[in-house]
């Protein structure tokens, strides 16, 4: 007979372990993760999927300084956490354009689909520089299409605050 | 302000500094919760712990986070009535803690859990083995505890006999940021008190793989586990920690720890063959939570 360890584990604070994504990749067989906080772990977009697939239940994603996730493939795995309610993307190594176009998937669904993360209630990010007008434009364009997401932009110099309530 | 009945209003308000007003917790509708801290409110004037006592409603859960408090006043709460029925007390940071005070904590008869964050030294600590019906004990954070309050907490003899000692009732323990070493680790896992323990923080300490697999193995009904900002003694957080892990783990916290190998990591989740003897291990392991949750 074969069994996991730990199945019953629902809250899992990975932060600032530097874990690898083959580490991450062993986490995905677990299947009853609610809230999940991957912070500075080297995570690709596929074990990203494969771990937001197992988890159907997962509600809190800690995602900050996630620094090997492209856009495409945290938006194609983030269409998979229907039940995510908080949601961190601080740090990301991306581009203002990449940020932007995955805040507009925030409110622009294709047609006959639901918008991005139907649930999610918190939100942050980094806040844009001055001169970032399209992103700017969009973090508006989400505020007053989502009135009930509160979208947190944080100054760059604050400390890391767990998602995760152990 | 508004929940409070007239007479406690004009007495909090005419006391008070108001650094901030005490919070009442109304959850139904007899205040059973209280909490004092940072109110400005000098407890360690006897007049004042016996005036709130006079004017609080029954509660059984009191907070005096960064409150000071004096062996009289102490003894005025741990005599008072509504001290002998509180079943949560938490004196986090609180000033002026002595032996005499720790000691007369066996007076709150009804006392189930105890927060003693960065209150204490290990010489105050020794009146912590008397209480003898703790279900929680936070003494995180005091960090002249080493191994001797420990040692003595799990191994309280009277005589020959092992006598009730706190920590065979608990079912939560925090020993974060102390100076506890990792041969109590070893120790903690062996007691007979390990397989009853529910939730254990031990935030930012230090392992060696052959006491985190004495803890772990020992612990075999944790449900939370915390180990954030905590590291191995090589470069390497030890595999067996996770290797032992139990399998009612709800949370688990590995913020910040250090060293967390893929071989380690691997085992939260890792599929293992189970033999028969795990399976029966399992059995009695059902039982006895069983019989937890009864108590």
């Amino acid at each position: 007979m074969r069994r996991y360890r730990c199945p019953a584990l629902e809250r899992l604070d990975l932060g600032a372990t530097l874990i690898s994504d083959t580490s991450v990749r062993a986490l995905a067989a677990l299947k009853n993760l609610q809230q999940l906080d991957l912070y500075g772990s080297q995570v690709s977009d596929e074990t990203l999927l494969a771990v937001i697939r197992n988890n159907p239940r997962l509600e809190v994603l800690g995602l900050k300084y996630c620094s090997i996730l492209t856009v495409d493939g945290t938006l194609t795995a983030l269409r998979a956490a229907l039940h995510v309610h908080t949601l961190s993307l601080r740090r990301a190594q991306w581009r203002s354009l990449e940020l932007t176009m995955f805040l507009l998937a925030l409110v622009e669904a294709p047609s006959g689909t639901e918008p991005l993360l139907p649930h999610l209630r918190f939100f942050e990010i980094d806040e844009p520089k001055q001169d970032r007008h399209a992103l700017v434009d969009a973090i508006f364009r989400v505020r007053r299409a989502r009135p009930l997401l509160d979208l947190q932009l944080v100054p760059n110099n604050t400390w890391h605050k767990p998602l995760v309530h152990i | 302000m508004s929940n409070f009945s007239p007479r406690l209003r004009a007495l909090l308000q005419g006391h008070l500094t108001h650094r901030s007003t005490p919070k009442l917790y109304d959850h139904d509708s007899s205040y059973s919760r209280i909490d004092l801290s940072n109110t400005g409110v000098e407890y360690s004037i006897p007049y004042n712990m016996r005036t709130m006592l006079d004017v609080v409603p029954f509660c059984h859960d009191m907070s005096f986070k960064n409150c000071t408090l004096s062996d009289e006043s102490f003894a005025i709460l741990a005599n008072s009535s509504k001290g002998q029925k509180l079943q949560r007390l938490k004196l986090a940071n609180v000033m002026g803690l002595t032996v005499a005070s720790v000691n007369a904590l066996t007076s709150f008869t009804s006392l189930q859990h105890l927060c003693l964050w960065a209150s204490i030294t290990e010489r105050e600590a020794v009146g912590i083995q008397e209480l003898e019906s703790l279900r929680s004990l936070k003494l995180a954070e005091c960090k002249q505890l080493g191994d001797s309050t420990l040692q003595t907490l799990l191994h309280h003899r009277s005589g020959l006999s092992l006598r009730k000692s706190a920590f065979l009732t608990l079912t939560a323990l925090d020993i974060s940021d102390t100076k506890v070493s990792d041969k109590v680790f070893s120790i903690i896992g062996k007691s007979a008190s390990a397989s009853k323990l529910l939730t254990l923080r031990m935030n930012r300490c230090t392992f060696t793989g052959a006491s985190a697999e004495t803890l772990v193995k020992g612990c075999t009904l944790l449900t939370s586990l915390s180990v954030a900002g905590s590291a191995g003694v090589t470069s390497r957080f030890p595999d067996a920690f996770f290797q032992h892990l139990p399998s009612t783990l709800v949370r688990l916290n590995l913020y910040r720890a250090r060293g967390v190998t893929e071989v380690g990591a691997g085992f939260i989740a890792k599929r293992y063959v189970v033999q028969e003897r795990e399976r029966a291990s399992e059995r009695e392991r059902e039982r006895a939570r069983a019989g937890c949750a009864r108590d």
